[in-house]
């Protein structure tokens, strides 16, 4: 124990205490006293001592974890100090947990303190903003008019919503099929697949109609009957049930190259399902629901997954041509790459906004969602390129050979031989340039489209009983692309493991 | 009659390619069918002016006939050229050949589209213009961030342009240092052993790297607007009336060199200070190399004792000039005109100071290579004491020559003329006595750093879980401690093999600087944006958007790559 938080070195300077308080009258009996003859019980002493009879169990980390959340939000909430000093005993049982690695030395101890206030007190503020502050009915009132934007929610055109429907039963099913095919431990899908469904389903459920304070009357939702929609939701949870079942059942007894090609086949399914999604949106005529119509924050998701699947197109093709030895295929190949990288996107949607109309107006009269969808995949398919470009150095030069000698064509060696190998090592790259690009749709809120941000800047001003509430749509809006982007990352990090690409060999704690 | 490898028209083989070759004619039948009708059209004599002479012309008429004739034939002409290479029977160079002008062919249709349709617009449209004469007249409107110019609304859009790159580059160098330094705190924090430390730097990247920028911003603005309080209450808002504060903006007292000899006295003391320490109290070098080539070491005749004293004098000396010709040029009011400029006599010095400069650290980098810039520190304990004293008194001396050097002017908030007490909105800090941090600066700087450091961190970190294990192992058995570890083993090595990502957070960074217009901060995107909207030469202008922002991308990139091939000079 020579490294202790509250020892009194006694050697390294010339005046020790004791001689200092000789100095001070009638301090013999304190001196005498086993206070200061003996050296000062450290910090893990003094926690070892307090809680350390307590038996310890595999989870109870967490629920110490959980009861000091718990007794921090009615310390907030309830401003009751006896929770204040529960949750603070909690805390230090918390300590006592890690004792060794927190207050080993006297710079640990004092950033664990210091860390620790910070969290702390942004613990106490989040609960007092989330739980004391906001009104949440603000977000509550207009959730569908966040997610769908104003066309959907309109009573004369709201009925064709329907049109949505078939692509959440689609994706779902796919979502669920892909799960199945990882076969892995059942309850490791199901519990935050309930979760999952029970969110969406609290979500639709209510009906929302209000009294308003201001307007002195009840103001209905705008006509939603929330019947048909859970019926169909719960149509569709059913549905994701039980073809994740069937495809955990039907995978299991299959070869993994078996299991590789089905979860193949679901990627192309969500892709002709995406652009079936758009055709049922918008076909052709004039029954459907132009691009600029649709909003809110499903427009976000159509924006980053068209981006997604014509960009890929785009994407594979300009990485081919400018690994191309042929001038006619590098040269414009690598002019599209590098005059697309150069500049933000925010001057690309300016672009699409001012001059893709005047270069394209004889043969496609665009709106503006169709431009920026467009601009979107050029966009991302050349930050694909430079990625897919990587990927496709390293695969050996042997590969090709020994493609040619089985007597590929060329289009066979790129596509079936090249292309799946680059995209296996560059698919962590991939899917973070999706969640960058998911991110950047917020952008568009510059043209005027009505994506997610743009009811979070129309609510406060325009809707009477919600005047001047900018936080709590912005908090919601900012937690609905957190959740969709902190997803994807996660999954990023499985794929990663699952590859193998994970190397933390020098992964030393500092 | 036709053999086994024509399989185009084997329809025994006829199958899923086939088909998918068809629809891909199909689509291309139809698209190229939508270009060459525009192309025809632009064909109809005295349509397009530039091709009054052109030979080929085509009739009103047959546009549609024309048309669709020629993408006939260009679908025909590409199955052959397809089926001729499928046959194969070519040597590499010629399938090459073929497949280039198959490619060409192929692309006809969209490169005459683009030709023509371009030169059509260029004819009618005014925003194709492609000239910036534009920029030379006068804007007519006012920006709020225009430190250290100073605009009038006759000024010409050019001076706006400037001002707004020197926002946008103002603006990305903070926010890069700032990140860059939070960024390895938070990173190294995130593999801390300390739970807690790790814990709060996971939150903090996971919440920020998956939050959109725009979001981010939006929470710095409205998070200001809340904690700042309006300029109408800024009486109550200020530190002792030296620093007042307001959602629009934070003043503080005006900062400047009004005695320049005062300061160049100080910093020359303390250079005088530094030679004085760096040889007189340290042992002479025992081995060093002899080199006595003129170009390499001019003041070999010194002997070993002097000639480092003298370059680092004409290290010093050069400092002072570049020192004395910036605090001149400060009053050029940043009008570049060359031939003013080489008038001046501060510039000439500045100039000099550059070239003594880089001619001084070359000497010393030629002496420090042979070894006699290699002192030891005498320690005996007088000698040390008396380094420290003459520390203190050099500290101390410094001190006083800069604070008399400076003019500090107290910001003089004016709420009354007349003895008439005026309405909030007419008060107004008197001119000269203040220098302004405005508010929209702050936010846009904040979200930015806030944004860099969490991918800048995620960076960190990779790159020192991507450190051999044994390098840390061998560390801890040398016995060194955990901050020695981090600060002699793994940041300067893991610093090494960030760079090139690093580089890339740096890129983003310097282009999501373009949000500026979400915040009302005037960099040049939206000062250029604002001129779109009022002048037009969309073309022109976008342009000169992409052309700033590659230029300040590759000025990062050149330095950072010059960064890292000086660090990666030597191999591990």
């Amino acid at each position: 124990m020579s490294h202790t938080l509250f020892s009194i070195p006694s050697t390294n300077y010339k005046i020790t205490l004791k001689q200092f308080l000789d100095f001070i009258p009638y301090s013999e009996r304190f001196l005498s006293s086993k206070f200061i003859t003996e050296k000062w019980p450290t910090l893990i002493e003094i926690l070892d001592f307090a809680f350390g009879r307590i038996p310890k169990y595999k989870y109870s980390f967490e629920v110490a974890v959980i009861l000091s959340g718990v007794t921090t939000y009615f310390a907030v909430v309830d401003s009751s100090s006896l929770f204040l000093y529960l949750s603070y005993i909690i805390f230090a049982y918390l300590g006592s947990l890690q004792s060794k690695e927190l207050f080993d030395t006297f710079w640990n101890s004092t950033i664990t303190f210091l860390s620790f206030y910070v969290m702390y007190s942004l613990l106490t503020k989040a609960i007092d903003f989330v739980f004391v502050e906001s009104d949440w009915t603000v977000v509550f009132k207009n959730r569908r008019l966040i997610i769908l934007g104003p066309y959907f929610i309109n009573p004369v055109t709201g009925h064709q919503i329907w049109r949505f429907w078939p692509a959440f039963y689609v994706f779902l099913t796919i979502i669920c099929l892909g799960y199945g095919t990882l076969t892995e431990k059942k309850q490791r899908f199901i519990y935050p697949y309930l979760i999952f469904g029970l969110s969406l389903l609290l979500f639709l459920v209510y009906e929302a109609d209000y009294y308003s304070e201001k307007n002195e009357a009840v103001i209905s939702n705008r006509g939603y009957d929330p019947t048909e929609a859970v019926a169909f939701l719960i149509g569709a949870l059913i549905l994701g049930l039980l073809s994740y079942l069937g495809a955990h059942s039907y995978c299991s007894k299959l070869e993994e190259y078996q299991v590789n090609y089905i979860q193949q086949i679901l990627i192309y399914v969500s892709f002709i399902g995406f652009l079936g999604t758009l055709i049922l949106l918008d076909p052709p005529g004039e029954s459907g629901v132009k691009p600029s119509y649709w909003g809110g924050f499903v427009l976000n998701l159509i924006f980053a997954f068209g981006s997604l699947v014509i960009g890929f197109g785009i994407g594979i093709a300009l990485a081919f041509g400018r690994q191309s030895s042929l001038p006619v295929f590098y040269v414009p190949s690598i002019a599209i790459i590098e005059l697309f990288r150069s500049g933000p996107l925010v001057a690309w949607l300016f672009f699409a906004q001012f001059l893709v109309p005047d270069l394209f107006n004889p043969i496609w009269e665009a709106d503006v969602a169709s431009r920026i969808i467009f601009v979107f995949a050029l966009f991302f398919g050349c930050y694909l390129a430079e990625i897919l470009r990587g990927g496709l150095q390293t695969v050996p030069y042997g590969q090709y050979e020994a493609a040619t000698a089985l007597g590929l064509s060329s289009t066979q060696i790129k596509l079936q031989i090249q292309l799946p190998q680059a995209i296996r090592t560059t698919l962590p790259a991939i899917v973070s340039q999706m969640i960058a690009m998911l991110k950047d749709t917020s952008l568009v809120y510059f043209f005027g489209i009505y994506d997610a941000f743009k009811p979070t800047r129309d609510i406060p001003s325009g809707q009477r009983d919600f005047l001047g509430e900018y936080e709590e749509p912005l908090v919601f809006v900012a937690f609905l692309f957190w959740i969709v982007a902190f997803y994807l990352s996660r999954v990023v990090m499985r794929i990663e493991t699952s590859l193998g690409l994970n190397n933390d060999s020098g992964a030393e704690k500092t | 009659m036709f053999a086994g490898n024509n399989r185009l028209f084997n329809l025994g083989n006829f199958g899923f390619k086939h088909i998918f070759l068809l629809i891909t004619l199909l689509l291309y039948f139809n698209i190229s069918r939508l270009f060459l009708d525009v192309v025809f059209l632009n064909l109809i004599p005295d349509r397009l002016e530039a091709l009054k002479d052109f030979p080929i012309h085509a009739r009103a008429d047959s546009v549609d006939l024309l048309s669709n004739m020629a993408a006939i034939f260009l679908c025909v002409s590409l199955s052959y050229g397809y089926v001729l290479l499928e046959k194969g029977n070519l040597s590499p160079s010629q399938y090459n050949l073929r497949v280039q002008i198959l490619g060409l062919v192929a692309f006809l249709p969209l490169i005459l589209y683009f030709l023509l349709h371009i030169t059509w617009l260029k004819q009618t449209d005014s925003s194709w213009d492609f000239d910036l004469e534009l920029l030379h007249e006068s804007a007519g409107w006012q920006v709020t961030n225009e430190w250290p110019f100073e605009t009038e609304s006759q000024d010409s859009r050019w001076k706006f342009y400037q001002i707004g790159v020197f926002n946008s580059l103002r603006v990305v160098f903070i926010s890069i240092i700032c990140s860059t330094i939070l960024g390895i705190v938070v990173g190294v924090s995130r593999l801390s052993r300390n739970k807690i430390l790790s814990s709060l730097a996971k939150i903090y990247v996971d919440i920020f790297r998956n939050i959109p920028l725009v979001a981010q911003l939006f929470f710095v603005t409205v998070w200001f607007l809340t904690v700042l309080e309006p300029f109408s209450e800024l009486k109550s808002n200020n530190f002792l009336e030296w620093i007042y504060w307001s959602n629009r903006n934070i003043i503080f007292p005006k900062i400047e060199v009004g005695n320049l000899s005062y300061l160049i006295l100080g910093v020359s003391v303390f250079l005088i200070y530094r030679i004085f320490t760096r040889f007189s109290e340290r042992y002479l070098p025992t081995d060093y190399i002899e080199d006595k080539r003129f170009h390499h070491r001019p003041f070999y005749s010194l002997g070993k004792k002097w000639e480092p004293v003298v370059v680092d004098f004409l290290f010093s000396f050069s400092i002072l000039l570049i020192l004395y010709g910036i605090t001149n040029i400060v009053d050029w009011n940043y009008e570049f005109s060359l031939s003013e400029i080489l008038n001046q006599a501060p510039f000439s010095f500045f100039v000099l100071g550059f070239v003594l400069i880089y001619l001084a650290s070359y000497l010393n980098k030629n002496l420090d290579h042979d070894g006699l810039n290699n002192f030891t520190d005498n320690l005996v304990e007088s000698s040390a004491n008396f380094r420290f004293q003459i520390r203190v008194i050099v500290f101390v001396v410094v001190l006083i020559f800069v604070y008399s050097s400076l003019s500090i002017d107290k910001p003089n908030l004016i709420t009354e003329r007349d003895g008439e007490e005026l309405s909030w909105g007419l008060w107004k800090f008197e001119e000269g006595t203040y220098s302004d941090v405005t508010s929209v600066f702050l936010v846009l700087m904040i979200g930015l750093t806030l944004y860099t450091t969490a991918q800048i961190s995620e960076v960190v970190r990779g790159s020192i879980q991507a450190l051999p294990a044994g390098q840390i192992e061998a560390a801890i058995s040398v016995g060194l401690s955990p901050y020695q570890r981090l600060k002699l083993i793994i940041l300067p090595q893991a610093l090494r093999s960030m760079i090139p990502s690093l580089t890339n957070q740096y890129l983003n960074c310097w282009k999501n600087s373009s949000l500026a217009i979400l915040v009302g901060f005037t960099d040049f995107y939206s000062i250029l944006n604002t001129i779109v909207n009022n002048a037009g030469h969309a073309v022109a202008i976008f342009s000169l958007i992409l052309i700033t922002y590659q230029a300040g991308s590759l000025t990062i990139s050149v330095i950072m790559n010059n960064i890292n091939n000086s660090v990666t000079k030597v191999k591990i």
